[in-house]
């Protein structure tokens, strides 16, 4: 695509290390992870996304540090969560642990961290700014930001988010609609997490079915289907899998094109098994 | 404007025999200048800003705006002031600006620096020991020199320069609009107090009745036009000069035609009853009844309402002589989409005009050609670039695709001196021209050490980007000005415009775009450019593909026609090209900036994006408004001095900040 030409975009899709790669016991090691990792960069994943909040940004770590990649081949996006009292410390911390001098994109994680602790998203986002061209990352953004919080961060920004990365597929577009086209109006990118939700967790619902018989028309997987179809929306995937075959199928979702009514006919299906939106 | 030397001009016919000396002594300079800086390379990359004022004289009892002929007490004035304040730091005064987000402080700032920036200076860093700069000379910047100011054609006309150049750091675009709002400033404080420096691209109503201040009559012998009083020119002599010349060679007036804007009450067909047919006081003035003036045209018949414009022109400093050729070539086709959205010329001679932008009338003020040449000069010495230059091997020959006129023996003589086919090619289509200025005594010169034959002829071949080689006896580089852009109100807006085309040409070299096209399609574009409200009505040839793939060999490029709201903005579909914005702001990010350069530096990409949408309109859409929205305007193309005084008026209170959302949007703040 002619943006991939033009200086450091953001690849897509993202690999996630996120709640499929979950630790769930925080004190050991996962070496599976690193696995992971691994794999989807050796086959062609350049853009990792990470979080404080997964508790794995060291395994992420050990991937990079194992590879050798240059580090300017790279593009490594991660979150602050329980950090946002002191988002410098949190920022050192992660860096630290991914091995990194710096990150690409540092994302605020959700607003309920800010309400919980009562501290003014506005405040957050400063903090965040004056990290920018110091050197330790190269953009910023949000994560799981509605209307409301962007309009909030808005009001003392300097600068808008570059990203916002939300749950988006099917199921959860009318609720997002408005979202996006706010997004799009301040040139903010939205990056979609849990694509293929409707796959793996309701596969009978109308949507699955759907993108079953479009892979079939299509011969692609019903993933890609879902896939193409987050980016018709203008919507750039955030992706996970520990199976190969599944990183190199995704990394081809840009081929597909699906055809107009397709893809309005996901979006029916996606309505008609309308789900609330996912906090994190 | 061009080189203001002292001495005594040949008439016309004197100089003639001249002409084939100045062009094989210039080239002999051109020579000695290519084989002493063809290994020039620069690290640094510099740039400059020109911007050009017309200073009005306003009259609040007679509702009255008049141009003010004072410039030559005024420059005077000016250089006495930079040549007080030359050794001051200047660097204080833009921190303290810096710092402050409120208007208020701005201009309070703005005031001080502008009355005695010596004491303010001392001031500053008295109060302020971090604003001190511990250079031991004043480093060679904008930031840190007193600005400059020069004549021009106009006696009307002031123009302004950073005293120094502009780097390109992200940090280095932050100085550029607070420079501009200080030489407006010092030009302020140099004005008496009903007069004000107004940058438009044209007086409204030049060449009616009573446009001047002191009062003047349209009867001099040397442009001999029937709106122009002499007594509009620049006085030093080079101006009349180029003025008389222009029209002896010729032989007969200069003839602009822009058609009439036709409106409700606009008699059709448009006869000018202005026009004085009958008039007899110079063989010339019998040209307009002879076929010079159209019907359905405003006619005008004087250098002056070329020349007389003003513009926005920006320098660059390249690295080497080779990149200097690369970015003339790239930025060739980007000069009609810039002329189109900085659009300001609506209205010519007291009339609407079906056409928003001054570049064909300058064209025609300065068209030197005979009527003989008509048929086989192909354009003026003023218009759109003719030929790429560059050695690249994207630059296929067939995009050279118009007819040239080069003079042979120039060519000749530059092969023979070891330059390349295609710089020799461009040199000699500059030399093809007649010089139109000779000065007795300086005609003599030393090869080796002037460069003043050769600047004769580059500088009277006033292109839509001009190559420029480094001049002897400085550390100045090769450089390439880009010429087309219209001048606009506010600092805001020229900075923007200035800003967003260093940053463009700093993401062509990046990511080494190539905008190259044919010459036909790049001149097609310079037509569309100026029409009325190219924005909507326009479609403009694009390349369809800019990203090189420095993988397969340069094949012939697709071209296909796009809106400037696609040019600018993107074509919105999923391969379509991401539009001149979004790559500046990725050359942007690409800097690493800081939350507040890009805040900064995204108002003026935010304000470029709007113009080429339409979202807020170009100034000839504002003007062009103001003036048919007037109560008193009478729905017959007719711009009457009272619509003039107020349309002046609006202009100057929304320079001193007051604000228009039609024209910002909520970019200016």
């Amino acid at each position: 695509m002619l943006i991939a030409a033009l200086g450091p975009n953001i690849p897509f899709p993202a690999y996630g290390v996120g709640t499929a790669l979950y630790k769930k016991d925080n004190s050991k090691f996962q070496t599976e992870t690193v696995d992971s990792v691994k794999k989807a960069i050796e086959n062609g994943f350049t853009h990792i996304d990470c979080a404080e909040i997964y508790g794995n940004e060291e395994e992420v770590g050990a991937a990079l540090k194992d590879l050798k990649v240059p580090r300017e081949k790279l593009f490594i996006t991660s979150k602050v969560s329980r950090g946002i009292e002191d988002i410098p410390a949190a920022l050192s911390t992660s860096l630290k642990k991914l091995g990194l001098d710096y990150l690409d994109l540092y994302l605020l994680h959700a607003p309920r961290f800010f309400y919980e602790k009562k501290i003014p998203l506005s405040k957050g986002w400063e903090a965040m700014e004056t990290e920018l061209g110091q050197g330790r990352l190269h953009a910023i953004g949000v994560s799981n930001f509605y209307v409301e919080d962007l309009e909030k961060l808005m009001e003392t920004a300097k600068i808008p988010p570059r990203v916002n990365q939300i749950e988006f597929h099917p199921q959860v577009f009318t609720r997002s609609k408005s979202l996006l086209d706010y997004c799009r109006s301040k040139n903010i990118l939205v990056e979609g997490y849990s694509s293929l939700r409707p796959l793996t967790k309701e596969p009978e619902g109308p949507v699955s079915k759907l993108a079953k018989s479009l892979a079939e028309k299509y011969n692609v997987s019903d993933s890609l289907i879902l896939l193409a179809w987050s980016s018709s929306q203008g919507v750039a995937p955030v992706t996970t899998t520990s199976k190969v075959e599944r990183m190199k199928d995704y990394l081809t979702y840009k081929t597909v094109k699906l055809e107009q009514a397709d893809i309005d006919a996901l979006t029916e299906a996606g309505e008609e098994s309308s789900r609330p939106l996912l906090y994190l | 404007m061009g080189l203001l030397v002292l001495g005594t001009p040949l008439d016309w016919p004197e100089s003639e025999k001249f002409h084939d000396y100045v062009r094989e002594n210039g080239i002999k300079q051109f020579l000695h200048m290519y084989d002493s800086f063809i290994s020039k390379k620069q690290d640094i990359l510099l740039w400059g800003d020109e911007i050009e004022y017309i200073v009005v004289s306003m009259n609040n009892d007679q509702k009255a705006a008049r141009v003010s002929l004072r410039q030559e007490q005024i420059l005077k004035a000016l250089g006495d002031y930079e040549e007080r304040f030359k050794h001051v730091d200047f660097s204080p005064i833009y921190a303290a600006l810096k710092n402050t987000n409120c208007s208020k402080q701005t201009d309070a700032i703005l005031n001080e620096a502008a009355a005695n920036p010596a004491k303010f200076v001392e001031r500053l860093v008295k109060e302020n020991p971090s604003f001190a700069s511990n250079n031991e000379d004043i480093p060679f910047r904008a930031q840190f020199t007193v600005p400059t100011f020069h004549p021009e054609y106009g006696r009307y006309m002031l123009e302004s320069t950073p005293g120094a150049p502009y780097g390109s750091l992200l940090k280095d675009f932050l100085y550029v609009e607070h420079n501009m709002l200080l030489r407006r400033k010092i030009i302020e404080n140099h004005l008496l107090s009903h007069e004000h420096p107004l940058t438009i691209t044209n007086f409204f109503r030049l060449g009616t009745t009573h446009f001047t201040d002191p009062e003047t009559k349209a009867n001099g012998h040397i442009s001999r036009s029937f709106f122009l009083p002499d007594d509009i020119i620049n006085t030093h002599v080079r101006f009349p000069t180029l003025t008389a010349n222009i029209r002896q060679r010729r032989q007969r007036k200069v003839a602009m035609n822009v058609p009439i804007f036709f409106d409700k009450n606009t008699p059709k067909p448009f006869r000018d009853p202005t026009v004085p047919w009958d008039r007899d006081l110079y063989p010339e003035d019998k040209n307009a009844k002879e076929g010079a003036a159209l019907e359905d045209h405003i006619y005008m018949d004087s250098m002056g309402f070329g020349m007389g414009c003003c513009c926005l022109q920006l320098t660059f400093q390249a690295k080497s002589c080779d990149e200097a050729r690369l970015l003339y070539d790239q930025l060739t086709p980007i000069t009609p989409l810039m002329l189109a959205i900085s659009a300001g010329t609506p209205a010519f001679r007291g009339y609407l005009a079906e056409q928003d932008c001054r570049w064909n009338v300058i064209a025609g003020a300065v068209d030197d050609r005979t009527k003989s040449e008509m048929e086989t000069v192909p354009k003026s010495r003023y218009d759109s670039v003719d030929l790429y230059i560059s050695n690249d091997p994207r630059n296929l020959p067939e995009y050279n695709d118009v007819p040239v006129v080069t003079n042979e023996g120039c060519y000749e003589q530059l092969i023979k001196g070891g330059i390349d086919e295609r710089l020799s090619r461009h040199m000699a289509h500059i030399f093809a021209r007649d010089p139109l200025v000779i000065f007795s005594d300086n005609i003599q010169q030393d090869n080796s050490t002037s460069n003043g034959h050769f600047e004769n002829l580059n500088s009277t071949n006033w292109q839509s980007m001009r190559f420029k080689p480094p001049p002897l006896n400085s550390s100045i580089g090769w450089r390439v000005e880009f010429r087309s852009m219209e001048i606009q109100f506010t600092e805001f807006e020229n900075a923007a415009y200035s800003v967003f085309v260093v940053m463009l040409s700093r993401a062509i070299l990046s990511f080494n775009l190539d905008f190259y096209m044919p010459i036909s399609l790049v001149d097609k574009n310079m037509v569309n450019a100026q029409a009325r409200d190219a924005i909507h009505r326009k479609k403009f040839w694009f390349r369809c593909n800019p990203f090189s793939d420095t993988e397969a060999p340069p094949e012939r490029g697709q071209f296909k026609q796009l809106t400037l709201d696609q040019i600018f903005n993107g074509e919105q579909t999923e391969d379509g090209f991401p539009g001149l914005v979004q790559i500046v702001r990725s050359y942007l990010y690409t800097c690493n900036p800081d939350a507040e350069t890009l805040c900064s530096l995204d108002r003026y990409l935010r304000l470029v994006s709007k113009r080429a949408s339409g979202e807020c309109l170009t100034e000839a859409s504002w003007i062009r408004n103001f003036i048919t929205t007037h109560p008193l305007y009478k729905q017959d193309s007719v711009v009457s001095p009272e619509i003039n005084f107020d349309l002046i008026k609006r202009i100057t209170s929304i320079i001193n900040g007051e604000s228009d959302e039609s024209l910002f949007g909520d970019c200016r703040c």
